[in-house]
């Protein structure tokens, strides 16, 4: 269970995100369920280790976006989700889903939790990680804090700045380090814009 | 800069004005170019979590090979004594023989856990740093942090100034500063077993007692045995009220 305290220390610190994720990444029965899962609706649509590190980045995406998440009772529940609903539309995706029969099909999308779409799963993901490599650590947080839509009250809190002012130059001054770099890649940027459409 | 952009870029609309600039965007060509440059980044920095989990993922599949305990506190005090040198080079005065520190009343659980780090010195007064901690352990408290602080101030940006700031305010139980402090080195992900645990004292001083169990809970596995042994008593003596 993750109750508000967690689930806050999750939203705020990297450390603690890093060893969330070697908890997730050892949790041997949640790699049962998802070996399982591959085995059980896979037609060699996914792999189990993109589906699995797929499910943990979309586990903590959730956790630090959804900040109306006060409580999870069920943790590894929860990842198990997320692994099945990405799995349902990875098949959708390849236009697999009509070759389960229903009660498959069914079972596969019956939950409310999205199976939202990763940046990083585009073609051009190495050059994604390399831009971002190029904003600065105390940027990259920043960023992360505005993606994820929070205030600038919020962004000041979680990195210690003075004020919402405060939040407000450092994210303008970081926005700008990006665009630049966003300027110089069209294409990517033009991929990154599609991604939202599909 | 369109006013209902401006608040797009700073979290800021309501949903009202959310609808009202969607419709904008299908009559603006203009002002649709100008969204879709903030709308790209922002789905780049969506990308920053995910790249930072991916990077933690791969870190497991390729993990470094463990070194022993024994080379891990060589590595301690070789890190020292590097920081002393880099130190050095910025500094050229002198400070006064240690004497033995001051410590805590032994009556709360801070007390009971609280671990003294390897304080850098070792190698005597050459550096200011070390000149700072020996003044610090002499007890003159309060012209060590001053010091300290002006430090920082000039060097905003050294980790191992900021690390020492926190040690020394945690062994003077000063939660709020020591979280200052702390939060900015783990911010720049400068890892090691020493800052959960500072992390976890922090919380104790500050009486978020939950907090730190649920902290020890989430690192304990991957922690040095000698720190396990300090959650252990923690877990034991919270539980125990």
């Amino acid at each position: 269970m993750l109750n508000k305290d967690e689930l806050d220390l999750l939203r705020a610190d990297k450390l603690h995100r890093e060893h969330f994720t070697r908890k997730l990444y050892e949790d041997a029965a949640l790699k049962q369920g998802i070996h399982n899962l591959v085995k059980k609706y896979n037609s060699n649509v996914v792999s189990f280790d993109d589906l699995f590190q797929n499910t943990i980045v979309l586990f903590i995406k959730t956790v630090v976006f959804k900040r109306d998440i006060q409580e999870m009772t069920d943790v590894r529940a929860y990842a198990y989700v997320i692994a099945r609903n990405r799995l349902y539309s990875e098949l959708k995706s390849k236009a697999q889903v009509s070759q389960l029969d229903e009660s498959d099909r069914n079972a596969l999308s019956s939950d409310d939790i999205t199976a939202e779409k990763l940046v990083l799963d585009m073609e051009r993901k190495s050059e994604l990680r390399k831009i971002i490599s190029l904003v600065g650590d105390k940027c990259q947080q920043v960023l992360m804090y505005w993606s994820a839509g929070y205030s600038m009250e919020e962004i000041a809190e979680r990195m210690n700045y003075k004020s919402a002012g405060m939040a407000k130059k450092k994210k303008y001054e970081c926005l700008n380090s990006l665009l630049t770099l966003l300027e110089k890649k069209p294409a990517i940027k033009q991929a990154l814009l599609n991604l939202r459409q599909e | 800069m369109n006013p209902l952009l401006e608040k797009y870029i700073d979290n800021s609309l309501s949903a009202a004005e959310q609808v009202e600039l969607d419709l904008l965007l299908i009559s603006d060509s203009n002002l649709k170019i100008e969204f879709d440059k903030y709308k790209a980044a922002r789905m780049l920095s969506e990308a920053i979590l995910e790249d930072e989990i991916i990077g933690n993922i791969e870190k497991l599949q390729n993990p470094v090979p463990e070194t022993s305990h024994h080379t891990k506190y060589i590595l301690l005090v070789l890190a020292a004594v590097i920081v002393g040198f880099l130190m050095y080079i910025f500094s050229k005065s002198s400070h006064s023989k240690t004497e033995p520190s001051n410590i805590q009343p032994d009556k709360t659980l801070f007390a009971q856990v609280y671990k003294e780090p390897v304080w850098p010195v070792e190698r005597g007064d050459s550096d200011k740093l070390q000149g700072i901690i020996s003044d610090y352990l002499s007890g003159r408290t309060k012209d060590a942090i001053s010091q300290l602080e002006s430090e920082i101030a000039m060097y905003p940006d050294s980790l191992t100034l900021q690390y020492w700031m926190a040690e020394i305010y945690t062994k003077e139980s000063l939660p709020a500063k020591t979280e200052k402090y702390l939060s900015k080195i783990i911010v720049k992900n400068y890892t090691s077993d020493r800052l959960p645990y500072l992390e976890i004292i922090t919380l104790i001083q500050s009486g978020q007692e939950a907090k730190a169990l649920a902290k020890i809970d989430l690192i304990y596995k991957t922690s040095h045995p000698e720190y396990q042994e300090i959650y252990d008593q923690i877990k034991d003596k919270l539980k125990k009220g």
